[in-house]
Order: structure tokens, then C-alpha cells, then sequence
């Protein structure tokens, strides 16, 4: 017995090593084989030069957004660290926002009959909207900008831990000591340092701006659509052609994915070694930390104002242009969401919170065993875990092939499954940095007292930790809770979360419905990001 | 302790078996969830459905093309005998996919309600140019029409130069769904045969049509000629119908386009149109289609299922669904072949937004390979 437990414990760390690329390489090896087989070379060929827009929209708008995110996240991080009490609790709720309500919300803002055009027609006086012009630039330029905004909250998040470990305050006096400025303290000291640190979690978005199917298709361009998109329309498509086109995005959608990252990555490198060799920055003083004050405050005001339509929305009986308020207001579409899905609510709420503790419990068994295990497989594990940060709708893709193939398991294991695999690498990444941030020096002392890991794990990491596993596990409870698209290509409407009907409703004409939908949707992750941000006033990832 | 085990299991046992048995009649209805009325009637049918011991239960879905996709992996894994859906609420392109792989269910129009549809009425016997053939039953009608703001429009488009003459005119005031969204090239096929001479020509496979096409060409050349006084310059479209309705009520635009007679008093009831908003159509004939119920060739409880459509089909449940305080979709049934008590039910209540049935000639929906080659073409012009 004793022997069984030795060689489970000394090989723990392989055993998940395995099933982890046992995994991959049936969700990878299930795509690459059907996308490789059924490609059809010449249609690939000729088409792709109708795709090559499309690509290089969809390129330049997802990192322009991710570059336009990480500039905003700095400077709100930046104003933030410098401020002595912040609301970080308005950051995380910023977090638990759902996407799909984000971008309606943004329509209804924007348009030439919202919320802003409302405000001026008030002082204005036009009763009737002015007519809509917005083309493709405009469209790319208000997708560039939401998807930068939206990214912001997280990336500040995890951001201002990042300062706090670096002690940026440390070396700005420092700087400041040598007679340099504020501003090249900051820039060509702190922000590289920040950058590098970063690296991980911008990657982690660009793939997202990849994948997202929401931004792109309610926000994005639509001559061409970009690739995400047409994705989805060629996997619904009955047209031939149009359906045709699924392997060809496929491949295509990887590869600029991968050339986006390597772009960003040599960008980000260029940009440290640029800064880093400057010793002055010859200009003026330009106060940087106002400007990440306007940022946040943008922010904030922004989902706030997001925040504000939808619910009235959700309680608008009809609500023409250029009335600001809605003439009247029933809770007709929270009738119909509690009367009809509350149950699902509930339910979804219960399968977010098990993934999510489940992720939490495997990442947490994956970082304490691989520990001391050579270097060659941590550098594995951090691949494997990487290459699961594929674009969300080409891993679903696979998965449902797969299911179609591997018939002996239930649809409703697949849904969990799917769900299961996109978190992983998300918790796997703010684990890591939470882990990375323990100091190691109780680590030491309880293994020189000769502590058992497993003790050493409950009794001083894990009450050490609690803030940010109580953190980690509200992201991964908002990303979980979130999910629609496993509804719509893994079980194909057969199972789902409460954010699937939500997606239903909104592609239908009962917006009041669906916003009173987005309303509910926002409650649970909210309120853990209220609980956390109640329990611990400083928040840190 | 043990007699507490045994009692237990006993209990359970029995659990289980009343609750199979209760459940053993439940229907997966696969239909489209977008619409909050839709839902509610499906929910109110599966209500009434209760009382014959059948749990009807809608599975909510984006896109009829999701089902599509079980059902034809199902066949590949060879799953004959123990499907998941048992009805599904289907048309057109999909219907074809669906009969072309043999993955439904016939004939299912051997049930007593179907003596209500008129047998005469071609239009409910081709879905899209494919012949039904016993495959789904009638469930609801529709016809193209045209929805306005009567505020802003004394005198609404009936024919394509009068709409082009409104578009042009009143730029930025009208747009359709963008394609392949199947009402934005119901839009397209409308216009088509506003254009061509023959319309017979429309009826046959696409084919027929020497390449190039000169409809599909005229057709192009016109929207070229729209586009640039379209909403946002014809440079992007609403995705679906759905997203027109606000944009109509806020009168960004000012007329729009929809495939159902009582979509205006629908909205205009439920709050999301303004009460001056109408409907007309096309005085040379507008398209309309069936929509229909079918089951899936591996369904476990076809008998419950044909007995899911029979009551769908009766006389009380469409003249609930052509209700438009409950639903607005106009009846498939034959009011002649009903009693005088039947007909009553379908006397709702008069709404000026509403479009009177055949006000507007009837034209059937081209035969549907005209629905791929104008997408094609669309794609291939516009992207």
C-alpha cells in the first residue's frame, strides 16, 4: 500500500502531465485531422484572397484593441497603486460585466437613436434621429475601443499586483533620487518592468480578441465580417459554400492568432529593450497620473452609464426616441425570465461554482506537484496549459466533433467538459502569479521544520492565499457563468447556462426580456466580487 | 436498520418508476426560443398538451441548422432508434438538408387535425420548391410585408420603383436584414420577382437560369444602385428582422421589411412599436411560405409526437396562435372546413395594423437552390 502511495505521489506530477496532453492532443489532433482532411486546397486557394481582408481586419483591429488596452490599463494601474484608498470593488465588478450585455449596450449608446443622441436631441430639439452613416471605419474604430475598454478592468487587476510586487513606489524614488523625472521613472523604469510581467495576461487576451464571437458580430465590421464571425455563420450555414469556407477559417484563424501573439510578444521585447536604454526622457513632466485618473474614470462612467440603460431597458415598456426615460415601466421581462428560467439560474449558478472549484482544486494539484519536477516539465506544463488558450470557437468545434466520434459519453459531460477545459488555463495563469507572489521563505522554514506539503498547502499557503483564491474563483465563476457558445455548437441547444437563453432572447425582438435577463446575469458574479471586495478591501490577484 | 435500507430502495424503486412513467411521453421540441410570444404559446400548448399525459418541452435554439447537425450525426453513429428530438419546427433550405439525408420521420399527415388544411392549397404542399410529401405538416403561414411608420409616410411603396423611389428620396430611412439571414434574401427573392418577366422561371431549379443569370444580374445591379441611400449607406445591415424593430420604433428608419401580416400589431400591442405604424405589401404579389412541423427520423415517441402536432393543428390551438394578443401567426387551416362555432374562434379582434389575408396575391417562394445562387452572388458583389 505504502509502496502504491510512493509511486503515485513521485509520479503525480506526470500522471497530469499525461492526461493533460492526452487532452490536448484529442481536442488538437481531432481538429488539425478534420480541418487537414476535409480541406479542400483549391477552394482554399481561391478564396483566400476574399478572406485576406477579413484577416487583415480582424488582425489589425484585435491588437491595435490589445495595444489600446494595455496603454489604459498602465495608466489607470499607475493612478490607482499612487492613490492611497481606491474602490477597487468598482474594478471587479467591472469584471463580473457580461460581455453580450456590454456590447448591446454600447449599440444603445451609440446609436443614432441612443442613449447620446437622446441627450442631444433634449437640447437639440430633433424629434426625429439624424440619419445613420456609420460605415466599416467607424465600426472597426467603436469595436477597437470597446474591446480595449473592456479589457481594461482585468488587466488592471492583475496589473496592480504586479506593482505592488515590483515596489514601484521603491524605485520611483529611487529614480527620482538620480535626478531623473516622474516621467522616466515611470516610463523607462517601472513600465518595462510592468510590461514583462504582463506578458502572460496580454497574450491570454489577444487569444480572447480571437475567439470572441460577441464584439465581432454586434460591434465588429461587416464588409468584410472578420473571421470569428464567419466562423460561426459558415458552422450554422445550410449554404454550400459558405459552409465550405469552416476549414479554410480555421486555419486561417490559428495561424493569425499565432502570428499575433509572436507580433505582440516581439513588440512588447522591442519596446522593454527600447525603454530600458533610455537613461532620460528629455521632455517635460507630463502628469501621467491625471491622465490614468480620466481613464478610470472613463471606465467606470462607461459601464456605469452600460449598467444604467440596460436596466431600464429591462423595466421599459416602450421607450421611443427622443424620450430620455421610458414613458412607462412594467417587470414583464423579469416575469417571464423568473417564471421561466429561474431554475436554470439557479442551476447555472450551481455548475459555474463546481467547475470553478473543480479547476481551482486541479490547477492547485498541478502547481504543487510539478514543483519538483524538472524543469523540462514545468516548461511542459505551461505549454500544454498555453496551447489549451486556442480560440474558444475552434476548441469548442473540436470538441463537438469529438463528441460526435466518442459517442459514449453524455452530451451533458461534453458541456462540462468544454466548460471545464477554457477555464483552466485562466486559473492555471492567476494561480501561477499567486503562487509566484507567496514569499518563499515560509515555504523554506516549514520544510526545514520538515512540514508535509500537504500540511504545509492548509496551514500556511492556503490562509496566506485565501484573498486570491476567493478571487481567482470569482473570475473563473464570471467566465464560467458567462458561456453560450458551448450551448450553441458543443450541445447544440440541447444543454446550456442561463447566458444561452439570454443570447436567444437578444437575437430575437424582446430586448426588454433579454435585458431583464442581462440584469439577472449580472447578479451572481457581482455579488461574489461584492463579497470579496466587502471581506478585503484591497484586492489583489 | 436493514428493513430501513430495504424501505428505502422499495421507495426509490418506486420514485423512479412513476416518475418514468409520468415522463414517459416527453416531447423535445426543437424551436427557434428568440421570441418571448412564441415561447409563451409553446409554453401555454404544452400546458393544455398536459392533460393527454405528454410533456411537451421546448429546447430553445439560435438556428433550426444546430438540430440539423444532431440529427445528421445521429445518423452517422447510427443512432436509429433512440433520438433525443422528437419534433422540430422546420423550413425551407433545412427542410431540404433534412430530406435529402432521409432524417425525418412520414408520412405524418395521416393525423385527424390535417383534414382541416386545404389539400388544394399548393403552397402548403412545397417547402421552398421541394415537395413536402408527407414529411411535415403545416404549422403556420407567412407572407412578405412591408412595415411603415404612417407618421412619416403618407404613402407607402407597393411596387420596386416606388420603393426605390422612397429609398432614394428619403435617404438613410430603409434597410434589410444582411445576407444570408434568411429574411434579408426573402427580401431579395421579392424583389426578383418584381423583376422577371417569367416568373415561372423562379419555380424551377436555378439552373434553368443560363449563366450568367440576367435576373441575379438585374437584381445586383439594382441594390447597387440602392445601397448608397440605405441606412448607414448600405454599409452595414441589421442582422436579423428583430433588430429592425427598434430601429423603426425610434424611426431611424422609417419602413422595413417582415415576413408576418400581424408583426405590427404584435409589437404595436407589446410596446415595441409606435401605434401609428402599418402594414402593406406588394400589390403585383408577395412571397409567402409555410412553416412546419416534423419529426425526426429516429425519434423514440413518434406516436406522442404526431400527437403533439394533431393538437397543434386543431382548430383551438391555431386560432390561439393567429391570435395577436397571443401570438399573430396566421393559420394554416381551411376556415370553410370548419364549423360555424370553429370559425368564431379565429374572429379576433380587429387591428389596423394588421395586413387582411389575401389583400396581397400570394406568390410561392422560388424553388430554393435560387436561394443559394442569390446569396453567392450578394456575398460575392457586396463582401
Amino acid at each position: 500500500m505504502n509502496g502504491l502511495r510512493h509511486l503515485i505521489k513521485s509520479n503525480f506530477s506526470y500522471w497530469i502531465l499525461l492526461v493533460l496532453f492526452g487532452v490536448i492532443a484529442l481536442v488538437i489532433g481531432n481538429i488539425c485531422y478534420q480541418v487537414i482532411s476535409k480541406l479542400d486546397t483549391n477552394f482554399f486557394l481561391i478564396h483566400f484572397n476574399d478572406l485576406l481582408t477579413s484577416i487583415s481586419i480582424t488582425f489589425f483591429n484585435n491588437i491595435i484593441a490589445t495595444i489600446l488596452a494595455v496603454i489604459i490599463a498602465f495608466l489607470i494601474t499607475n493612478y490607482l497603486y499612487n492613490k492611497k484608498s481606491f474602490k477597487s470593488s468598482f474594478l471587479i465588478i467591472l469584471i463580473s460585466f457580461p460581455h453580450i450585455s456590454y456590447c448591446i449596450g454600447i449599440i444603445y449608446l451609440f446609436a443614432t437613436s441612443g442613449f447620446f443622441a437622446r441627450l442631444f436631441a433634449l437640447f437639440y430639439g430633433n424629434d426625429i434621429p439624424f440619419i445613420s452613416e456609420r460605415g466599416d471605419a467607424s465600426s472597426s474604430l467603436i469595436y477597437i475601443i470597446s474591446l480595449a475598454l473592456r479589457e481594461v478592468p482585468f488587466l488592471v487587476l492583475i496589473g496592480l499586483s504586479v506593482l505592488k510586487k515590483i515596489n514601484a513606489l521603491q524605485i520611483q524614488k529611487q529614480v527620482l533620487v538620480l535626478g531623473h523625472s516622474n516621467l522616466s521613472a515611470l516610463l523607462c523604469c517601472i513600465f518595462p518592468i510592468w510590461l514583462k510581467s504582463m506578458t502572460l495576461p496580454i497574450l491570454i487576451i489577444v487569444t480572447f480578441c480571437f475567439s470572441n464571437y460577441e464584439f465581432s458580430s454586434i460591434l465588429g465590421p461587416q464588409f468584410p465580417h472578420m473571421i470569428n464571425v464567419k466562423i460561426i455563420d459558415s458552422w450554422y450555414s445550410t449554404n454550400f459554400n459558405l459552409a465550405r469556407q469552416m476549414n479554410s477559417l480555421i486555419i486561417i484563424t490559428i495561424l493569425s492568432s499565432i502570428l499575433a501573439l509572436i507580433t505582440l510578444y516581439t513588440l512588447m521585447q522591442i519596446l522593454i529593450g527600447y525603454l530600458k536604454n533610455q537613461k532620460f526622457l528629455g521632455f517635460g513632466n507630463y502628469n501621467l497620473f491625471s491622465l490614468g485618473k480620466i481613464f478610470y474614470f472613463i471606465v467606470i462612467a462607461l459601464f456605469m452609464i452600460i449598467l444604467f440603460v440596460t436596466s431600464l431597458l429591462s423595466i421599459s415598456e416602450s421607450w421611443f426616441f427622443p424620450t430620455i426615460m421610458p414613458s412607462s415601466f412594467s417587470l414583464r421581462g423579469f416575469d417571464y425570465m423568473v417564471s421561466n428560467y429561474l431554475w436554470l439560474f439557479f442551476s447555472s449558478i450551481f455548475i459555474s461554482s463546481i467547475i470553478s472549484i473543480l479547476c481551482l482544486l486541479f490547477v492547485v494539484i498541478l502547481i504543487e506537484t510539478s514543483k519538483d519536477t524538472k524543469n523540462i516539465y514545468k516548461f511542459l506544463f505551461v505549454i500544454s496549459l498555453m496551447i489549451l488558450v486556442i480560440p474558444q470557437n475552434i476548441m469548442l468545434i473540436s470538441i463537438a466533433n469529438l463528441m460526435e466520434q466518442l459517442t459514449l459519453f453524455s452530451v451533458s459531460l461534453w458541456f462540462y467538459f468544454s466548460l471545464f477545459i477554457y477555464i483552466v488555463p485562466y486559473t492555471y495563469f492567476m494561480l501561477k502569479q499567486s503562487y509566484d507572489d507567496l514569499n518563499p521563505q515560509y515555504i523554506h522554514s516549514s520544510d526545514i521544520l520538515g512540514i508535509t506539503r500537504f500540511k504545509s498547502f492548509f496551514l500556511i499557503k492556503l490562509p496566506m492565499m485565501f484573498n486570491d483564491f476567493l478571487l481567482i474563483f470569482g473570475v473563473s465563476f464570471s467566465v464560467c457563468f458567462y458561456q453560450f457558445l458551448q450551448g450553441i455548437i458543443v450541445t447544440k441547444g440541447e444543454r446550456g447556462l442561463f447566458n444561452n437563453e439570454v443570447f436567444i432572447l437578444f437575437s430575437g425582438e424582446s430586448i426588454q426580456t433579454a435585458s431583464a435577463g442581462s440584469m439577472m446575469n449580472f447578479l451572481p458574479a457581482a455579488l461574489i466580487f461584492m463579497i470579496i471586495s466587502l471581506r478585503y478591501r484591497y484586492v489583489r490577484v | 436498520m436493514n428493513i430501513l435500507i430495504k424501505l428505502f430502495i422499495n421507495v426509490f424503486f418506486i420514485y423512479f418508476i412513476v416518475h418514468q412513467n409520468l415522463y414517459s411521453k416527453k416531447i423535445n421540441f426543437h424551436a427557434w426560443g428568440g421570441s418571448v410570444v412564441i415561447n409563451n404559446f409553446i409554453s401555454q400548448a404544452s400546458q393544455n398538451l398536459k392533460k393527454n399525459n405528454i410533456d411537451l418541452h421546448h429546447t430553445k435554439i439560435t438556428d433550426i441548422a444546430e438540430t440539423v447537425k444532431i440529427l445528421l450525426s445521429d445518423k452517422k453513429n447510427n443512432n436509429l432508434k433512440n433520438g433525443k428530438i422528437d419534433l422540430i419546427w422546420v423550413n425551407g433550405e433545412n427542410f431540404q438538408r433534412l430530406k435529402k439525408n432521409q432524417l425525418l420521420f412520414g408520412p405524418v399527415d395521416q393525423i385527424k387535425n390535417y383534414t382541416y388544411i386545404n389539400r388544394r392549397d399548393a403552397s402548403l404542399h412545397s417547402d421552398f420548391g421541394e415537395p413536402v410529401e408527407g414529411l411535415e405538416v403545416p404549422w403556420g403561414r407567412a407572407q412578405f410585408v412591408l412595415i411603415y411608420d404612417s407618421q412619416m409616410i403618407d404613402k407607402p411603396p407597393q411596387t420596386i420603383s416606388q420603393l426605390k423611389h422612397f429609398i432614394i428620396n428619403n435617404p438613410g430611412r430603409f434597410t434589410y436584414p444582411q445576407i444570408p439571414n434568411f429574411h434579408g434574401t426573402t427580401f431579395l427573392k421579392q424583389l426578383l420577382y418584381e423583376m422577371v418577366e417569367d416568373k415561372a422561371i423562379l419555380q424551377q431549379h436555378f439552373s434553368s437560369c443560363l449563366s450568367p443569370c440576367k435576373p441575379i444580374a438585374k437584381l445586383m445591379l439594382f441594390l447597387q444602385e440602392i445601397h448608397p441611400f440605405l441606412w448607414n449607406k448600405g454599409k452595414r445591415f441589421p442582422k436579423s428582422i428583430s433588430e429592425t424593430i427598434p430601429m423603426l420604433s425610434n424611426r431611424e428608419i422609417w419602413l422595413t421589411i417582415n415576413f408576418n401580416p400581424n408583426a405590427a400589431a404584435t409589437n404595436v400591442k407589446n410596446g415595441n412599436l409606435r401605434d401609428v405604424t402599418r402594414t402593406t405589401s406588394f400589390m403585383n404579389g408577395a412571397i409567402g411560405n409555410t412553416h412546419y412541423l416534423a419529426i425526426p427520423f429516429n425519434s423514440s415517441k413518434k406516436s406522442a409526437s404526431l400527437q403533439v402536432i394533431n393538437y397543434l393543428i386543431s382548430p383551438q390551438s391555431q386560432a390561439d396562435k393567429a391570435n395577436i394578443e397571443i401570438w399573430g401567426d396566421p393559420t394554416v387551416l381551411d376556415l370553410n372546413k370548419m364549423s360555424a362555432e370553429q370559425q368564431n374562434m379565429f374572429l379576433g379582434k380587429q387591428s389596423i395594423h394588421v395586413l387582411p389575408s389575401n389583400k396581397f396575391p400570394y406568390l410561392l417562394e422560388p424553388h430554393h437552390s435560387w436561394t443559394e445562387a442569390i446569396e453567392n452572388e450578394w456575398l460575392k458583389t457586396f463582401n
